[in-house]
Parts: structure tokens; sequence; C-alpha cells
């Protein structure tokens, strides 16, 4: 495993592609949760203008402990798709340099070839995990009036559901490069899959397995935060809390896209 | 001598197509071993097959007894048909990966890139390599780690006329080191350079394994006349290692087989009382050789 960090790590320092998509998905993020803060108390403030009373229609303060966890890991959760596309570029750089076949015959094992690409979904995946918790943390003790430890971290696991989410869509986006090889076809399918496929699917089956189709169900690791912004937009039903239901269903599924890629390398000539 | 490579019955199928067909030989320790055939005859699906990229349709194969598993590959230096690397990375970068990848320390990176003069060379991106360049990149790497066996396929191809001479000199030098070679390869000339056996394939099945030796003899040329050509004629049909005896203007022209040595033909004809007045034998080239082979 640590050869295996080893040669991707090599591969990933020196890939320019890497890094400019990377740092895309880090600064369209950044301006994102910085703007909204802006935006949400000029909102509020031509909200409250209208009336005599003041009343904050909407929380500022989306940003406090230890809410912040929570509502980062929602935000952050609609630009999976930027780190998806890094992913599918790792996977089909392989097939265009003709790397994987080189790999192997070098003496990777079949099984060591999938397993190089996740240990890139898993560092992808760090990073932006990583990176919401620093930004949480800053956030959270700059905009936070009440600093007891208990308050801080007590919504922190939705850092780690948004691991799973990430690494469980990024093993989704991994499969899919490894059938389709191409990456124009592999972003294609992924985001027809993502975009239209699955969420008629899921409204279809509302009723029975809507909510267990395999991005959807890892969507519900980071639900609808309880709070008057989110619910404001017309979100749906709201827990509170991260379901043990889907924590298993996203490592499940997980693993069933790592085994359906092992299949496919397993029965193909590279 | 031990067997390295056992090879049994290997076939692969790509619908109704054969490429390969229920092929199946042996490779010794220490032997080269050229496997020749025209375009599209198999020889890089085989290879495919022996280095595990290729999923066989039937049969199987051994490589040093065992079955072949990845870490027999690590021990393998293989090049198979082109130059694959990460074409942003440098080729010194490059060597590193392999040599990851294969388990081998990367002071050996150094040794390799300088015997295929690339040493200079070693912090430029492989996109910016000349053709002949990722060639010698690609042999560096097989030969990186000083491997006990290598499998060459078409390692001249693209290279000019001092790059193949340079490729040959290589395979001939790692030949006398003792190891062993299996070179595919569409050039005869090439072929019968370096190799102590020959495989020959068409259309995926095996019209020939043995030898190099062995086809070059077999099917030795004669050219032979007398003053009373008749009677030698006659006399040629009661000697058993001469076939095909054909009488071309004032020479007879015939084919020797079986090692037969031509003194020996000259002291049964003198007995018979036929004094020669010409006599010799042509080592048929083995292009011609394999020429006739996959014409029949």
């Amino acid at each position: 495993m640590k050869r295996l960090f080893k040669i991707e790590l090599r591969k990933i320092i020196h890939n320019r592609i890497f890094w400019i998509t990377l740092s895309g998905y880090i600064l369209t993020l950044l301006m994102i949760l910085l703007g909204m803060q802006r935006q949400l108390s000029k909102i509020n403030k031509g909200l409250s203008e209208g009336s005599n009373n003041f009343i904050p229609l909407l929380p500022t303060e989306i940003y406090s402990f230890p809410h912040v966890w929570h509502n980062l890991a929602y935000i952050a959760s609609f630009l999976m798709i930027f780190l998806a596309v890094v992913m599918v570029i790792l996977v089909t750089n392989e097939f265009t340099y003709n790397t994987m076949r080189q790999n192997l015959i070098n003496g990777m094992s079949r099984f060591e070839l999938v397993l190089s690409k996740f240990v890139d979904a898993i560092m992808l995946a760090s990073i932006a995990t990583i990176f919401i918790f620093i930004f949480g943390l800053i956030a959270g003790f700059t905009t936070s009036t009440n600093l007891e430890f208990a308050d801080i971290f007590s919504k922190l696991p939705y850092i780690g559901a948004y691991f799973i989410m990430i690494l469980g869509f990024l093993t989704f986006a991994m499969m899919l490069a490894f059938l389709i090889k191409k990456p124009a076809l592999v972003l294609g399918a992924l985001l027809l899959y993502n975009y239209i496929i699955e969420p008629l699917s899921a409204w279809k089956f509302n009723e029975s397995i809507g909510s267990y189709l395999p991005l959807k169900s890892l969507n519900m690791l980071v639900e609808v935060p309880d709070i008057a912004l989110f619910s404001f937009f017309g979100a749906g039903p709201v827990y509170n809390g991260i379901q043990f239901t889907y924590v298993a269903l996203g490592i499940f599924y997980t693993a069933a896209f790592f085994g359906i890629s092992y299949y496919i390398i397993n029965r193909k000539d590279l | 001598m031990t067997t390295v490579l056992k090879v049994n019955n290997l076939s692969k199928s790509y619908g109704s197509l054969w490429a390969v067909n229920k092929l199946s030989f042996e490779v010794k320790k220490g032997s080269v071993y050229g496997i020749l055939g025209p375009n599209g005859s198999g020889k890089t699906t085989t290879l495919g097959m022996l280095v595990s990229a290729i999923n066989p349709s039937h049969g199987s194969f051994e490589w040093f007894g065992k079955q072949a598993s990845a870490n027999t590959r690590k021990g393998i230096g293989i090049f198979l048909e082109k130059p694959n690397f990460y074409d942003y990375l440098s080729a010194e970068n490059n060597l590193k990966i392999v040599a990851d990848i294969r388990e081998l320390d990367y002071s050996l990176v150094e040794s390799a890139l300088k015997t295929v003069s690339l040493w200079e060379r070693r912090d430029s991106k492989f996109k910016t390599f000349s053709l002949g360049m990722k060639q010698r990149l690609a042999i560096a790497s097989a030969i990186m780690g000083d491997p006990e066996m290598l499998v060459l396929d078409e390692p001249t191809n693209g290279l000019d006329p001092e790059g193949i001479a340079e490729v040959r000199d290589l395979i001939l030098r790692l030949a006398d080191e003792g190891k062993t070679i299996i070179l595919a390869s569409h050039l005869l000339d090439e072929v019968q350079k370096v190799c102590t056996n020959l495989l020959v394939l068409k259309s995926g099945v095996k019209i020939y394994d043995g030898s190099i030796d062995d086809i070059s003899q077999t099917n030795d040329q004669i050219e032979i006349s007398a003053e009373d050509n008749q009677a030698l004629l006659d006399a040629l049909q009661s000697y058993p290692d001469i076939v095909d005896c054909k009488l071309e203007g004032n020479i007879i022209i015939g084919k020797l087989h079986n090692n037969s040595k031509s003194s020996t033909l000259n002291t049964f004809l003198h007995q018979k009382g036929i004094a020669l007045k010409h006599l010799q034998v042509r080592k048929a080239s083995l292009e011609a050789q394999v020429l006739n082979l996959l014409k029949n």
C-alpha cells in the first residue's frame, strides 16, 4: 500500500492538469463560502428594513459552532463533481498513455492497478475533507460566541460523513472511468447519471428504493441542515443527525464500486 | 538445461478469428529465442498473453516452473510493442515509477539511463523525446535491475540504422552474459544475427520450432556436376541424404539434408566411379527458408 502511495504521489505531484483542476475546485468553494456570509447579511438587512420590528429571518451565523461542520459539508457537497473530474482524469490518463498495460507488465497485479486508483480517491477525498475542516475551524472560531469544547465539536461527525460521501462518489467515477476509458465519454456518463438518471429514478421510486440508490444515499449522508436558511429554500424532510443506515450504505456502495472496477479490469485485455 | 518458460496449447480468439491457435513451446535457460512471423501472425498477442496483459482463451503457461503472477513479472525485463510512459514526467521520474513497481532500488535508474545514453536527458519530459529516445528509454526500463530473463517485442522498431546496431549489440551482450531472451520480430536479419532458437508463426499457428542451425541446414542447396551428368543423376537417386535433384543446364541442383556433409557425398560418388568437376554447398539464407516455410 505504501508503495502504491509513493507511485501515485509521484504521478500527481508533477501533473499540471491535476493541480489546475484541484485549485479550481478550492477557489470556487472558497468564493462560495466567503460570499455566502456576506450575501446572507445583505438579505437580512433588506428584510428587516421592510418591517418595523427587526427580526432576522435568516441566520447569518451559518459558520458558528457546532453547525458549521454540517453546513460546510452540505455546501461543499455541491462541488463534488469537480473532484470527480480530477478522478476521471487520473484514471483515463492511464489508458491514454497505455500505462495501465505497462504497469501491469512491469509487475503490478490487476488488483493493485485498481487499488492504486482507489489510493488516488482516498488522497482526493482527504484533501477535500482537510480543506473544509481547516476552513471550519477558522470560520468557527471567528464567528462563534460560544466556545465550549462540547459545542465546538458536537457536529464534527459530519466531516467524517462528508469524507465517506466524497470517497464513494469518487469511487463511482473511478468505476465509470475503468468501464468507459475515454475521458469525455466518462464525464458525459457521469453528468448524465448524476444529474438526470438518478434524480429521475429517485423521484419515480420515491416511495420505495428512491433514497437508497447509490448517489442518492451518498448524498443522504449529509442531509439538508436543520436551519432556517435551507428549509427556507423549500428543502425536504430534516433529520438532525447522521443516519447509520446511510453510513453503512455509503461504505457498502464504495466497496461495490471497487469490486465492479476490479471485475472489469480483471476480465479486460490490456 | 532448465526450462524457463513452458507454453501449453495457448490460444486466443477474437470472435471467430483465432489470433493464436494451440501454441506450445518451451524456452530453455540461456537461449535466445526468436519469434518470427509476418504482421498479424500472432507474435504480439502471444507475448501479450505471456506477460498477462491479455487473458488467454485456452491453454496455460508457466514461468520458472510456476504459474505466472505479478511477482514473476517483476523479475522479467519486458518491452512490448511501443514505449509507454507518462508524457508529462521526466525520464528519471518515469524510471523511478518502474523501479517502485518492480521494487528495485532507485540507484539502478542511473545505470539504466547511462546504458542507453539518456543520462544527460534525464530531466527532460518524455513527450519531448524523439521516437528513438523513447524506444531507448523503454529498453532501459526493461534491462533495469539486470533481470535474468528478457522479453522484447520489435525492440528496433523506429530506430535509425545506428540505433538498430546498438540494440542488436546490446542483445548480443546480454545473451553472452547468459541471459534468456525472447525476441519477437518481423525482421529476419535481426533474428538471424542474434537468436539460437526460432519459432515461426503464421496466422497464429506454429509452423517451425527448433534451433536456428537446424533450419539453416535442413534445406542446404547443393550444386553438383560431372562429365556425364546423366550417370551422376542416376547415382544420386540411390543416395539417401539428397532430394529434389534436377538438371539445370550443366549443373544438377538438389537439396542436402540431415546435416549431411558434402565430403560424404563426394566419397560415395567416387566409389561409384564418378569424378566430380563441380561441388558446392549453398547455405540457404534464413530469409529464403522462412519464406519457404510460410508459403507452404
